[in-house]
């Protein structure tokens, strides 16, 4: 065998392991022989360090030493936010699409309520807004929100306004 | 006993040599000093009932390393409720390095440390026991009552941490 062992081999073999082929060519090499020795130095180096030194004093971190509390109370504090997710939260949330609804109603009856008002002003010429039309020049929009219909119908009759008008 | 040695002989004979031990097993002093008493309550317990031993160092040393094997599969929750520091344990003031520290060098002693508490614990049993105590592949099989291929096979794992940590190659 004259390939040198690798330091694979060389460990198995200082820890009782390896085959008689290679016992032998660690016997025969000096290269081998001498990183055999460099190995059993440095275990006794490590067994020098364990024998007769303290171990360095630890300075466990915080994270380290409560890891256990700390997970513990972060497993709770979810538990505890899914808790009033489910039974606290759904149950207000209800309300709320009434709330959106109620609203809407609201709105449509003020708009729908504006346009009859406006309907009537049209038809009578004595409504509240008539005055208004009049004053801004535009019966049918007293308030200029809608736009005034002689702006968009072409057919409308435009003789009777000016006379109003004037 | 007779012709044997009396229970204060191996105390002063071995009760030291057990601490460390039993601290290099469990990481520890305080663990590793009420495992000590135990180890002599059932030496007081095993000579009180007659029983002879060929090596009554081997013996202990077997017993205290089942009981530091027991003591760490006792579960987390003993381990952790009950850990505390003692002061005198805390090192409140700077110690002075020892002459084999200072040989050493502290990078050095701090790696080859780290690298000891990374082991699992069967490879530092057998390290422990192969190494510091001196057993053979076969006395420590025994004792840990594994196969001597897997003592070797524990044992080469921690060899090559160590060595690693200690300085060296490794390829």
């Amino acid at each position: 065998m004259s390939r040198c062992l690798s330091e694979r081999t060389l460990m198995r073999l200082i820890t009782g392991g390896g085959r008689e082929a290679q016992r032998a060519h660690l016997a025969a090499c000096d290269r081998c022989e001498a990183r055999y020795r460099a190995i059993g130095d440095a275990l006794d180096r490590v067994t020098e360090v364990l024998l007769h030194t303290e171990p360095p004093l630890r300075s466990p971190s915080l994270l380290a030493r409560y890891w256990m509390p700390a997970t513990a109370a972060a497993v709770a504090s979810l538990a505890l936010l899914v808790w009033v997710e489910i039974t606290v939260w759904r149950a207000v949330t209800p309300a709320q699409p009434e709330e959106v609804t109620a609203f809407l109603s609201d709105l449509s009856a003020t708009m729908f309520s504006a346009r009859d008002a406006l309907a009537a002003g049209d038809d009578g010429a004595s409504g509240p807004f008539s005055a208004d039309g009049l004053a801004s020049g535009c019966p049918s929009d007293p308030l200029a929100i809608l736009g005034c219909e002689s702006d968009t119908s072409s057919d409308a009759p435009t003789d009777t306004y000016p006379e109003r008008s004037r | 006993m007779e012709g044997g040695p009396s229970y204060d002989d191996l105390f002063d004979a071995h009760a030291r040599r057990l601490h460390r031990l039993c601290r290099l097993l469990l990481s520890d002093p305080q663990e590793a000093e009420e495992v000590v008493q135990e180890v002599f309550l059932k030496l007081h317990k095993a000579q009180g009932e007659g029983t002879a031993a060929l090596s009554w160092a081997a013996w202990l040393t077997r017993v205290a390393v089942n009981l530091c094997h027991d003591r760490r599969r006792a579960g987390w929750w003993p381990r952790w409720r009950y850990r505390t520091d003692r002061i005198e344990d805390v090192g409140l003031m700077a110690r002075e390095p020892n002459p084999e520290e200072a040989a050493i060098g502290e990078e050095t002693l701090r790696r080859i440390w780290t690298a000891f508490r990374r082991l699992s614990d069967r490879q530092r049993e057998v390290f422990v026991l192969r190494h510091l105590e001196g057993w053979t592949t076969e006395e420590v099989a025994t004792a840990l009552g594994l196969r001597a291929g897997s003592v070797k096979s524990h044992l080469f794992r921690a060899v090559r941490e160590l060595r690693t940590a200690a300085g060296g190659s490794y390829r």
